[in-house]
């Protein structure tokens, strides 16, 4: 009984977040010949080519900055670390071709740099290695937060006794940290991969040409080629995510949950050599794009473009706080049970869809939008808010559902165990021991939804009830519009939010980090 | 000779010294704009090349009154009181149009709804939307977007009366979308490093190895791909690849957008690029230091091709037809050209209004009797020789 409930919940939650992928298979079907065509054509080839180089070079970069800051944040003593713990998640929230813009602007022959210093030589920042880095530098959150989050809670026993044994800072980082740390890392590496895959507006903007990139060029004019990129990113994206689930599978760590706060490592001497890392990385993919938005605010008032200004950025302010807030809960909540099935009864039919949910990530927004609408269109769901706020959730749900498997792993079956031979209810024992426990973890699921929302822009144009406006749109249709005192207007709104509702909601709640 | 077959006018926006609110920042905006010169000198292609300084549209914008470049001002009966309800699906930007939206409203008394995204987005929503649409009207940026929907026949036709407001060559060749407001393809220039004797006389002079290496171009923005679909009808397959090729061998910058060309040249970290020529006047709004201009080519050119943006009224929408017909036949009258004009710098293409005071003639630019609304069903093999030829690939 109980094994078909979960079954039936399993095949419920597959059935709903495959809906992008059934959408791409329909429109191929349409003309099957055409978009076999442009499958195998040799135009295919290079922009394939392409995207998997980038995701890989941008996997291996986003690994080593996200572990690399979590634990000089969370466990040394590096000054500030209360402040860094906040600001590293936030370049997150920087939409990616915003990020580009201000990157290119900035070191770009003739930017800023070039402008204020007289650097000029400075190494291309386009291309392969332009992409890696702006992606590097805006989404290496996504492996920071889980990571962060992981440390927070391991128990310091091993650790010290480590250092009882004299043993370096370095020897346990390497030999218990990162061990213990292997789902999180995979789980955020996997994030950065599918995210750069379903980048848009990084590779626009510096000029490297990917499968989405291609697909977003043709939607409209060659709607079979747009089809076809898109089967080819769902494929990938199946293929990263099975290959995820293959490695975390083969590595378990201990379970364990720190009854005491986390282990501070003292780096001794290495405390200000750590302090300039921590700083060069905020100023890279934080301070820099932050200055950069603030001096088209500033150059555009004093020479009077105000003409452009738009006073309202409340309304679409507070739309992308609801509509960010929402999909966040509603993501942690729908992925729980799925996390709960996949970790504690490895459920088959909720592995599977616990893959789709992930996988969906990397279809650029557009096609979930467009098959949301599909699914919905003639009814009055049409452009309502719960229906775009299940879109989100489509699309971002794998974020959750990774981080909550990673909280459901680090509690300890012991516990559960406990409290059932004292006769606690299942749900009690969820409620009062489990849920507590994985709160680190689930509040940075969503966080990462909520970031991730507070950026969108295709679902959002495509879903949203008629008459909301969101921060992003604002901030897209602006800068498209080349009225860049708005759109750094409402990009720094945008970055002010995020930093407050990340303490607020997901800092915060990392109990020991308090 | 060569040199005066090609009209160089430099855009230049003396900024207002103090601006407290955005109106009056808007109404001094307008009068700084550099007067007009000579129509007769402009609109002349074989003139020798005429420019207005920058030091002279200082001295001159002092003296110019209100009329030289017109200002935008929603008066009553534009439009007639009609009421009822009116949903827009706008891929006009809502930071530039929204005064317009509301001065129909004002006067219409129409209540009405408006969808912004991307003319493209927005083209692809309404073509899977189908009959179930709650669009009454597209108001796109790009006609290549009304051209796919005219394509899919889910355009009504409009009235004669509508149509005839507009000279042909910017309207349907099916009468179901009409022209509102035109930009012209430029190329915009880095002033210090590029002496105006050596700008390219048209379209074709870009191909030279003077450029190589020098240039930007957009190759997935919509713009450049009906610029591409214009000369696709034009000179057929086989000389579009072979500009494309030419295009691919200089090995130009590739960029996003045409804001970002814009901003590559300020920079001077490209000398040229192909853009329509209000992203150059934008800029130099926000940063009048900025050393670039626009370099017009001749009319006839495919480098000066007109790109117009229109409205075409959906047949789902029959119950608001009068409304939905109300608001394109707005676009046209004296009011809304006017505000194309002023506000968003774009050429006026109905009626009489005139142009921007930095822009030369449209009889100078464009291409005479050239149909733009063919447009829409060259977009496909546009977009496919451009991916062809590598363009993209960088």
């Amino acid at each position: 009984m109980r094994r078909r409930v979960t079954a039936a919940i399993g095949l419920a939650v597959a059935a709903t977040f495959a809906l992008p992928f059934v959408y791409l298979v329909r429109r191929a079907g349409g003309d099957p010949g055409a978009t076999w065509d442009a499958l195998f054509d040799e135009q295919t080839r290079g922009p394939l080519w392409r995207t998997i180089q980038l995701m890989v070079l941008v996997s291996i970069t986003t690994a080593v900055l996200g572990v690399g800051l979590a634990w000089l944040t969370v466990r040394t003593d590096v000054p500030g670390r209360r402040v860094w713990r906040v600001t590293a998640a936030l370049p997150l929230v920087i939409p990616s071709f915003v990020g580009a813009a201000a990157w290119v602007l900035t070191f770009e022959r003739g930017g800023l740099v070039d402008e204020w210093f007289g650097i000029s030589s400075l190494p291309d920042v386009r291309g392969l290695r332009g992409a890696a880095v702006v992606l590097t530098l805006f989404s290496y959150p996504y492996v920071y937060l889980p990571v962060a989050a992981r440390l927070a809670t391991l128990p310091p026993s091993l650790e010290e006794s480590a250092r009882l044994l004299g043993r370096s800072p370095w020897y346990s980082f390497r030999h218990i940290v990162l061990p213990q740390c292997w789902p999180a890392i995979a789980a955020g590496v996997l994030f950065v991969a599918l995210y750069t895959v379903s980048d848009f507006g990084a590779v626009q903007f510096v000029g490297y040409d990917t499968l989405t990139r291609r697909l977003f060029a043709n939607q409209l004019r060659q709607p079979d080629v747009a089809t076809a990129m898109g089967l080819l990113l769902a494929a990938l994206a199946l293929t990263i995510t099975l290959a995820e689930r293959a490695v975390v599978r083969r590595a378990r760590p201990t379970a364990g949950v720190g009854s005491r706060r986390a282990l501070l490592v003292p780096l001794g001497r290495w405390r200000w050599a750590a302090l300039a890392a921590v700083v060069a990385s905020t100023v890279a993919s934080l301070l820099g794009p932050v200055g950069v938005l603030v001096w088209w605010v500033v150059r555009g008032l004093r020479t009077g473009a105000a003409r452009s200004v738009s006073p309202d950025l409340v309304g679409p302010a507070w739309s992308s706080i609801q509509a960010g807030l929402a999909a966040a809960l509603t993501a942690v909540v729908v992925v729980l049970p799925l996390a709960l099935l996949t970790v504690r009864q490895r459920n088959r039919t909720a592995g599977a869809a616990g893959v789709l949910v992930v996988a969906g990530f990397a279809l650029p927004g557009l096609v979930t939008a467009f098959a949301v609408a599909l699914a919905v269109r003639g009814t009055p769901l049409y452009f309502t808010f719960p229906v775009l706020i299940a879109a989100y959730v489509l699309h971002f749900g794998g974020q959750a559902l990774r981080s909550a498997q990673s909280a459901v792993t680090a509690v300890p079956a012991r516990l559960g165990e406990a409290a059932r031979l004292l006769g606690a209810p299942w749900w009690r024992r969820l409620l009062r021991v489990e849920l507590p426990l994985m709160l680190p973890g689930l509040a940075a699921g969503g966080g990462l939804v909520l970031l991730s929302v507070l950026k969108e822009l295709p679902i959002t144009l495509v879903l949203r009830p008629t008459d909301m406006t969101t921060l992003a749109q604002r901030i897209f249709a602006t800068y498209e519009e080349a009225l860049r005192v708005d759109a750094g207007l409402a990009s720094l709104v945008l970055i002010g939010l995020s930093a407050v509702l990340t303490w607020l909601l997901v800092i915060r709640r990392m109990q020991h980090l308090r | 000779m060569l040199g005066a077959l090609y009209i160089s006018v430099e855009v230049s926006v003396t900024s207002p010294a103090v601006t407290r609110t955005p109106l009056v920042a808007l109404a001094s905006l307008a009068l700084m704009l550099p007067a007009c010169s000579d129509d007769s000198e402009e609109s002349d292609a074989t003139s020798a090349p005429t420019e207005s300084s920058g030091a002279e549209a200082g001295s001159e914008s002092a003296s110019a009154s209100a009329t030289a470049g017109g200002e935008f001002a929603c008066e009553p009966g534009a439009v007639e009181e009609i009421g009822g309800d009116l949903t827009v699906y706008s891929g006009r930007v809502e930071e530039l149009v929204d005064p317009l939206i509301e001065c129909f409203e004002e006067l219409s008394g129409v209540d009405i709804e408006v969808r912004y995204a991307g003319s493209d987005e927005l083209a692809l929503q309404l073509a899977e939307e189908g009959d179930d649409t709650d669009a009454d009207v597209f108001f796109s940026q790009t006609s290549g977007a009304l051209g796919v929907l005219e394509g899919e026949g889910l355009l009504a036709e409009l009235p004669a009366a509508t149509l005839d407001q507009v000279a042909d060559e910017y309207r349907s060749p099916t009468d179901v979308w009409v022209g509102a407001s035109g930009r012209v393809r430029t190329f915009v220039y880095n002033t210090e490093n590029v002496a105006e004797d050596e700008l390219p006389a048209t379209i074709d002079d870009v191909l030279t190895s003077d450029w190589e290496g020098r240039i930007g171009v957009a190759p997935s923005n919509a713009s450049f791909q009906d610029f591409i679909a214009a000369m696709f009808l034009e000179r057929g397959e086989e000389a579009t690849a072979e500009f494309l090729g030419a295009l691919v061998a200089l090995e130009p910058r590739i960029e996003a957008s045409n804001v970002s060309i814009v901003d590559a040249v300020g920079r001077g970290e490209i000398d040229g690029g192909l853009v329509n020529h209000y992203y150059g006047v934008r800029a130099l709004q926000e940063d009048p230091d900025l050393p670039i201009a626009n370099h017009f080519f001749p009319s006839g050119d495919l480098g000066s091709f007109v790109l117009v943006a229109g409205a075409g009224v959906l047949q789902a929408g029959a119950d608001h037809q009068e409304q939905a017909l109300a608001f394109v036949d707005f676009l046209l009258t004296p009011v809304a050209q006017q505000f194309f004009a002023s506000e968003t710098g774009e050429y006026p293409i109905a009626g009489d209004v005139e142009p921007p005071a930095d822009l030369p003639e449209l009889g100078s630019v464009g291409i005479p009797g050239y149909d733009e609304g063919r447009l829409g069903a060259a977009i496909t093999d546009a977009a496919r020789l451009i991916d062809e030829s590598g363009l993209a690939e960088g």
